[in-house]
């Protein structure tokens, strides 16, 4: 199977990261870890590129952020814990309709004229 | 410290834990990311330390996968995480206009061009307070014959009010310019 990077993924991962966060609130290598693994381990992201989307959708209230206090198991700096709001719920839900829409038309022209 | 690397030198304590000397390496590389982002101090420590625990965690990923060398762990850590420059500009463009404005204005490690901006808010505040009721007073006379004392004290005090609108403006732009010039 084709690996699909970064420049095919921009403009996707905003919608890519809202979709992992509907499993529920994860860290940044978990969603990492999500979208790797509905991706059947084609997606290959370098991973510091998440932050600037997960910064992007903060500013825009589509998600929310915590301090993660729990060091159990582990040591070192604190991971910060992002889950979806009702805005990022309703914004993953235009983006799949925009998504399904985008894939019937490019899917109809790259299948070739009959 | 090589030119071309950003990273700095571990000192001697971290020397002697090679896997130690790595993880402050790592932590160097986040500071040479964070340094160039232009937010509040506080959000800056706040990305510092959400980067250098998702760095340590794929370090520490790679390092189960090969235990024994810890600079190729250092070194597949670095290519997961990306370029350190290009994340700098991806995490710049992601802060919202307002922070950016407020960084502007408000960040404690450049007073200078602050105070600049400030008086001239002021000067402007204080030349407009002056400047609008004259030209007022001079359009309600507009309607009724006047000449002479009242017309030359107005005019006189429109004259000094540009000026000092002008000075606040001159400062304002000066603040201004030094802090674009500072933060690029």
């Amino acid at each position: 199977m084709t690996d699909i990077v970064g420049d095919k993924l921009r403009g996707h991962l905003q919608d890519l990261v809202l979709a992992a966060l509907e499993g529920g609130e994860a860290h940044g290598l978990e969603i990492l870890r999500r979208l790797e693994a509905a991706g059947d381990g084609s997606l290959r992201l370098k991973e510091g590129s998440l932050y600037p989307t997960l910064y992007r959708l903060e500013a825009s209230g589509m998600v929310k952020a915590q301090w993660d206090e729990q060091t159990k198991g582990r040591r070192g700096p604190r991971r910060r814990m992002y889950r979806l709001t009702a805005k990022g719920a309703a914004a993953l839900a235009r983006g799949r309709i925009e998504w399904r829409e985008f894939a019937r038309i490019i899917g109809g022209i790259m299948k070739g004229a009959t | 410290m090589n030119q071309d690397n950003p990273i700095p030198p571990a000192d001697d304590d971290e020397v002697r834990d090679p896997i130690e000397a790595v993880r402050a390496e790592l932590r160097g590389y986040v500071d040479h990311i964070v340094s160039k982002i232009r937010v509040p101090r506080r959000r800056r420590s706040a990305i510092r330390e959400e980067l250098t625990a998702h760095l340590m965690e794929i370090f520490a990923h790679e390092l189960a996968r090969a235990p024994a060398d810890a600079r190729a762990a250092f070194e597949a850590a670095l290519r997961r995480f990306g370029d350190g420059d290009a994340l700098s500009n991806e995490i710049q463009a992601s802060v919202p206009a307002l922070e950016q404005m407020l960084f502007l204005l408000f960040n404690r490690e450049r007073r200078m061009w602050r105070l600049m901006i400030g008086v001239g808010f002021v000067v402007i505040l204080l030349g407009t307070s002056i400047l609008l009721p004259a030209l007022g007073k001079i359009r309600q006379l507009g309607d009724v014959n006047f000449h002479g004392q009242p017309v030359m004290t107005l005019a006189l005090g429109v004259m000094i009010a540009t000026a000092i609108v002008m000075v606040g403006v001159h400062l304002l732009g000066w603040g201004i310019a030094r802090a674009v010039r500072k933060t690029t």
